[in-house]
């Protein structure tokens, strides 16, 4: 192969390293738990283990009775090489009554790191009433949702916890079925939940930092940060996508924004130069060579 | 020279853009929505009545829409005289449960419906005493049982009238569980004066139930009774 053939095969595959180096890598699934687990590996896939199906994730909710305490413990497991922040929207789809459910329901939402142990949705460490047509303490007033009332505040992604890696956080899932409110007709009643979970994390901050010759172009990189959002009225902390979301349209939280936010006119105005660049040395090339002609 | 310029100029440009584009990104991994079915369990209940031969013989029977349970003698009953009749309650369904039950005794009388009909109807008399008609356990008085249990059942006399008598089974039943007899025959009081000449007996037998899981909550919410269990699950006692 001729020197010149070899040099040319080389510089495509550097520029073809470059746009496929931003792949993460993918790491080998681990030991499963007693209850069911999310993992992030550093996939854009968050895994799900130790689980039935996507329609029975976990079954602490089945046959409960009124008065009695139901808790749904999920894992979230962090295999990847960085700190990332999960997040977790959890949906009401089903209450147990479908039209005028009137009992009331007792709801708490915690986050337990070892020891420590962080309440999402909950009156202090106690669980939030929500349903039920009166009553001191309910979150919502306008009655006859039932369970569906928890969708005005937990619906929507909202963060649960950071983990740096090789960390495990336990979200408990807290619900009771008031003793007093559920009467007869909750008996064989059905309702379904939804779970949907997010990981995100900043990527590394890069610093382009070019040196004239003789030394070689070399490229430094920083100290990875992170930044985090709070919603200002509430004080919790959301993604970058709903801060984003929230900043245009103000305070009031809608599903998650997933698309990609990564402003584009900058880049097309690189991409622009770089196009121009290899146009001049094309035209440069043509002229040399009528030159030689 | 010049290729080799013009490669590198290539390469410097998508490196740039690649540290560029880099520096903005937030990384998003998204999982598959999952599901969590949430179910209640169900409490329900069946009165037995006796062997079918005692249903052929002495006793016309209905069930009723609510699951109470009529029972009627056919023929008028002497002073003295018994007849075998027994009750009991099984847990139809898939929850752990106390019950409950209340039997009313009255008198009366067939009467066709209309002249000539020859069909039958029982028209009670509440003007004569429901307590001569004796409810018997084991040879025991249901309603003279003040203290302990009969086959299980404890008696709440507080509860009950000369008319209605009201009986909790002490045990918890399991799912597909019955509870013994409460009771086994019924005997009618021997000093019957004249006016009950004639006369027919009719029971009404009402079961219900409430959940063992918190049970004492239950029974004072839906009975208006405390109950005092014991560690192994068994009523003790009851207050009203």
């Amino acid at each position: 192969m001729k020197t010149e053939t070899k040099k040319r095969l080389a510089a495509a595959a550097m520029a073809l390293a470059l746009l496929l180096g931003s792949a993460a890598p993918s790491r080998a699934a681990e030991e499963t738990g007693q209850v069911p687990e999310v993992i992030f590996d550093g996939t854009q896939e968050i895994r799900y283990e130790n689980y039935d199906s996507s329609a029975n994730f976990g079954t602490k909710f089945q046959n409960m009775l009124p008065s009695e305490e139901r808790v749904q413990e999920i894992l979230l497991k962090n295999e990847s090489e960085r700190t990332v922040d999960f997040f977790m929207d959890t949906e009401i789809l089903e209450s147990l009554q479908q039209v005028a459910d009137d009992a009331s329901y007792h709801v708490k939402l915690e986050v337990v790191r070892g020891s420590e142990s962080t309440v999402i949705f909950g009156a202090g460490a106690q669980a939030v009433t929500v349903g039920g047509t009166s009553g001191e303490g309910r979150a919502v007033q306008d009655g006859n949702q039932g369970l569906k009332e928890l969708n005005d505040t937990l619906s929507g992604y909202r963060m649960v916890t950071t983990l740096g890696r090789g960390e495990e956080a336990v979200v408990r899932l807290s619900i009771t079925l008031d003793g007093e409110t559920g009467s007869n007709s909750y008996q064989a009643q059905t309702g379904q939940i939804q779970f949907r979970f997010q990981v995100g994390y900043n990527e590394p901050e890069v610093v382009n930092q070019v040196v004239n010759r003789p030394n070689p172009p070399q490229v430094q990189t920083v100290t990875e940060q992170r930044t985090v959002y709070r919603d200002s009225v509430t004080g919790e902390i959301v993604s970058p996508e709903e801060a984003q979301r929230m900043m245009v349209t103000g305070n009031n939280r809608t599903s998650v924004n997933t698309g990609d936010q990564t402003p584009v006119i900058p880049l097309m105005a690189m991409a622009g130069g770089a196009a121009l660049v290899i146009v001049l040395l094309l035209i440069k090339k043509k002229k040399e060579e009528k030159q030689e002609g | 020279m010049k290729k080799k310029l013009m490669l590198m100029g290539i390469t410097a440009a998508l490196l740039f853009a690649t540290i560029i584009g880099g520096s903005l990104a937030y990384f998003q991994a998204n999982g598959d929505a999952v599901q969590n079915q949430i179910t209640t369990r169900q409490l329900a209940i069946r009165l037995s009545q006796g062997s079918e031969a005692e249903q052929e013989t002495a006793w016309e029977e209905t069930a009723r829409a609510d699951g109470s349970m009529v029972l009627q003698l056919k023929e008028a009953v002497m002073p003295g005289s018994e007849v075998s009749k027994s009750v009991t309650v099984s847990n139809t369904a898939d929850t752990e449960l106390y019950t409950r039950v209340t039997v009313t005794r009255s008198w009366g009388q067939w009467e066709e419906t209309t002249e000539g009909s020859q069909i039958y109807e029982f028209m009670k008399d509440t003007s004569l005493d429901g307590s001569k008609i004796g409810l018997l356990s084991g040879g025991e008085a249901l309603d003279a049982l003040t203290t302990g249990a009969v086959n299980g059942w404890i008696y709440d006399e507080e509860y009950s009238t000369g008319e209605r008598l009201v009986f909790y089974y002490t045990s918890p039943l399991a799912p597909g569980e019955a509870a013994e007899n409460l009771l086994d025959l019924l005997a009618i009081d021997p000093s019957l004066g004249n006016e009950y000449a004639g006369k027919a007996v009719e029971l009404t037998v009402e079961a219900d139930a409430i959940q063992m899981l918190s049970a004492s909550d239950a029974a004072l919410s839906e009975w208006g009774v405390v109950l005092h269990i014991g560690a192994d699950g068994v009523i003790t006692g009851i207050e009203n």
